[in-house]
């Protein structure tokens, strides 16, 4: 084929079919130029394009030429296009790129007419350029940072190889006023390259837009350009199932976005001006792996389900909140708080996948749905790991139907904390529960938990004065940590048996904790602080194997109960301890026949007796700091055979109300051993009961010696000073 | 704000602390019934293992307080 230079001359008409309109090499060709040659323009000229024509490179290269089309028409160029800045385009004008190699437009700021990208090559924006629309079919348009491309629409259809080189920056703005400013529905065969690959989405009229992007199909991430919404004040309309990477409306954007179904694998920016309609439909964020993609919500609720899924890192930006009537779902990745709290009326992250809460220092989820499953972690495998300093789930609920909370049976590490505030509803668990810290706020005023849950507790227990009540079938505390841990009931009685099992960790009382009747607290493992407060149990206090320890810190541990009242079945491993302070704890055993099954430990407090006629009966070889009884009359029985070691012994009686002191065989002494000094008591009856030879022991002038009580002296101790006791006087 | 208190009875010492929240307040009105609200229901749990019928506030020897602080 011969290749030849047309060069315009307009000597006929203006049409570009007409032979007679062009030179070449200065004599009028036979046919108007084909796809093999190359046109020309320099002056300034009318050119109708109707019809079908076809040039290869076409230069302006002076002049302002019109290219005008009287009908419909199509200009096929298979070559570069150079035009001035004067040229001008019809808008209903068809130019159709045809290349089969690199080749180049160059516009200069020539607004060019409707666009269609066919060929199988490169074309190269060497400057901006403008056009009323785009069609890409084939090929690849490469931008660069100058040298961008505005077009009202831009559309790319088929699975034939095509696609964008942004370059370094470049950019692609869609400009139309309403209707569908960008539509890929499939991007089959459709890539993208270069830095920045972002699509700029500006509508200046009201009238709706609609961007579609993947829409069918599952393109990937890389495939997916990001698309800056950045002006106008109108209806977006993101086509159902499309997925974008990063979406960013920080723009002077101002319409609403219609609430279809979409996959953001990026970042998402909203502004606090713009609107986001309510539905239905999910939008899911698929960060990919190693990859941390951010959410900044600027104060806008998204009032539609909410899906994080990916194995990458979902971060919030700020604040962000789902509506109360919508779900949070954590499929897979991390969500990632910072400091953040996200509001959502539901979440759940029950499945097999791994995946990450990061609270980070402060960050934390409120649910606040009317009922149901506020938050949902039942299945944990995969695992669901837990990280940051205190991760808090807050929750609230109107309770239009019951609020449940389904934690799961997450481990220590990677449980979580739960405040209940701002409610009248009664909040249920499932048959076991397992959180950090447990709060109940002033203004929670509903129950929490239900006979039916088992509840564990690794951190903290805070139940507010005037808060709702607690009623679990049990409360666990499971802290392993060496963190003391806090538990205060708010004045509120625990109607449920409380164990204490944490290997190495520690508890400190608040206040006071009073157990109903019906319930025994078990200490397993770990350290009870009362901290100064009154600590009562119900049925009993019980020691079971393991390695456990009570501290006093000037405290009383009151057992009202019967004959397993205070039960050291496990003595090995168990130990008291005085605490802080320098006031003694107590025992305190009120029941009106207790025992105190002491279990051979030695006891850092003092061992009371409250109940009026009432009988304690002491089992175990104890070492107490002190014994004392606070009615009388009392009568206390001592394990015959073995023998209770006090630092002080204080049993005492009153006139007419003298306290029994026996054993627990008749005939046989239960036995008394105090290392030095003098024990002074009055107003007792004793029966076979034998202090050992060390302290001094008086029953007092008052007291009845009732038999098988030796080294029970029955008289007044010697008044110190005085020689009328029964002191030696050694000169 | 932290409350602490005590009553000293035959069965031992009632030691409580009423803690109030941040933004919490109560009068001493308030303050004082929380205290026998608290303690009564103390005692009947007690009597109420410990067969004794009678909660009179003759068995009530003493009471001491203490704020602990806010």
């Amino acid at each position: 084929m011969a290749f030849s230079d047309y060069n315009w001359t307009g000597a006929t008409n203006t049409r570009w079919s007409v032979n007679t309109n062009w030179l070449v090499s200065g004599s009028v060709p036979l046919s108007a130029p084909t796809a093999a040659d190359s046109v020309f323009f320099s002056g300034t000229f009318t050119v109708d394009l109707i019809g079908t024509n076809n040039c290869l490179n076409l230069t302006v290269s002076s002049g302002a030429v019109s290219f005008i089309t009287s009908s419909a028409n199509t200009l096929n160029i298979l070559g570069s296009v150079s035009v001035t800045s004067g040229t001008t385009w019809a808008s209903t004008a068809s130019l159709v790129f045809a290349a089969t190699s690199p080749m180049t437009i160059t516009s200069n700021t020539s607004v060019f007419p409707a666009l269609s990208f066919i060929g199988t090559s490169t074309y190269t924006l060497s400057g901006p350029l403008s056009c009323v629309s785009t069609t890409l079919s084939s090929g690849t348009i490469t931008l660069s940072s100058t040298a961008g491309l505005t077009t009202g629409r831009f559309t790319s259809t088929g699975s034939t190889s095509r696609g964008i080189d942004f370059g370094s920056g470049g950019s692609v703005t869609c400009n139309a006023s309403g209707g569908t400013l960008w539509a890929t529905a499939s991007l089959t065969g459709f890539s993208l390259s270069g830095t920045g690959r972002t699509v700029n989405i500006s509508n200046p009229s009201t009238t709706s837009a609609t961007v579609n992007v993947g829409s069918s199909g599952t393109p990937t991430e890389a495939q997916l350009p990001d698309f800056n919404i950045t002006s106008g004040n109108y209806t977006l309309t993101i086509t159902a199932s499309s997925k974008l990477r990063n979406l960013n409306f920080t723009g002077t954007y101002t319409g609403n976005v219609n609430n279809n179904v979409l996959t953001i694998y990026g970042d998402l920016t909203l502004n606090s001006s713009m609107g986001l309609n309510s539905g239905a439909n999910a939008w899911t964020f698929i960060p990919s792996s190693g990859n941390t993609r951010t959410i900044t919500s600027n104060t806008k609720t998204m009032d539609f389900p909410v899906i994080f899924a990916g194995a990458g890192t979902s971060q919030l930006n700020d604040n962000m909140t789902v509506g109360s009537g919508r779900i949070t779902t954590l499929t897979s990745g991390t969500l990632s708080l910072q400091t953040f709290t996200l509001t959502t009326g539901f979440f759940s992250s029950s499945n097999s996948n791994a995946r990450t809460i990061a609270f980070g220092s402060s960050g934390s989820i409120t649910v606040n749905a009317s009922g149901g499953n506020l938050w949902d972690t039942t299945t944990l495998t995969g695992p669901l790991t837990v990280t940051g300093t205190n991760p808090l789930v807050s929750v609230t609920s109107s309770g239009v139907t019951t609020p449940n909370i389904l934690t799961g049976a997450p481990s220590e590490a990677n449980s979580i904390s739960f405040s209940f505030f701002s409610s009248s509803a009664s909040v249920t668990f499932g048959t076991s529960a397992y959180v950090r810290n447990l709060t109940v706020q002033s203004t929670h005023t509903g129950s929490v938990a239900s006979a039916s849950t088992a509840l564990t507790v690794y951190g903290n227990l805070t139940r507010a004065t005037g808060s709702g009540s607690l009623l679990p079938s049990s409360i666990t505390f499971a802290s392993t940590s060496a963190t003391v841990r806090t538990i205060a009931s708010g004045g509120a009685t625990s109607f449920f048996p409380i164990t204490f099992n944490g290997v190495g960790g520690s508890w400190a009382l608040s206040d006071s904790l009073t157990m109903s009747s019906s319930y025994s607290l078990s200490l397993t493992n770990g350290t009870i602080d009362l901290s100064g407060q009154t600590l009562t149990v119900g049925t009993s206090f019980l020691t079971t194997l393991g390695t456990k320890a009570l501290t006093f810190s000037g405290g009383t541990l009151v057992c009202p109960g019967g004959a397993s009242a205070f039960n050291n079945a496990q003595p090995t491993f168990f130990t008291t301890n005085f605490g802080t302070g320098t006031v003694a704890g107590t025992i305190s055993m009120t029941g009106a026949s207790s025992t105190f099954g002491g279990g051979g430990s030695t006891y850092r407090c003092t061992l009371n007796y409250g109940s009026s006629s009432g009988t304690l009966t002491i089992t175990g070889a104890n070492v107490f700091d002190n014994i004392t009884n606070s009615v009388t009359p009392c009568s206390f029985i001592f394990q015959a055979f073995v023998i209770n070691q006090f630092t002080d012994f204080n049993i005492n009686g009153t006139s007419g109300n003298l306290v029994n002191i026996s054993s627990s065989i008749s005939g046989y002494t239960g036995q008394l051993y105090k290392a030095t000094g003098v024990v002074s008591c009055d107003y007792l009856s004793i029966i076979d009961s034998q202090p050992l030879t060390g302290a001094s022991w008086y029953a007092g002038a008052n007291s009845v010696n009732n038999g098988n009580t030796s080294l029970w002296i029955f008289t007044a101790p010697p008044v110190p000073g005085s020689n009328t006791g029964s002191f030696f006087m050694m000169f | 704000m932290r409350i602490h208190y005590v009553f000293n009875t035959q069965y031992g010492d009632f030691s409580d602390t009423i803690i109030l929240e941040d933004g919490v307040t109560m009068t001493e009105e308030e303050i004082e019934a929380e205290k026998q609200r608290r303690f009564s229901n103390w005692i009947s749990v007690i009597e109420s293992h410990s067969e004794i019928a009678d909660a009179s506030p003759d068995q009530v020897e003493g009471e001491t307080q203490e704020v602990l602080g806010g």
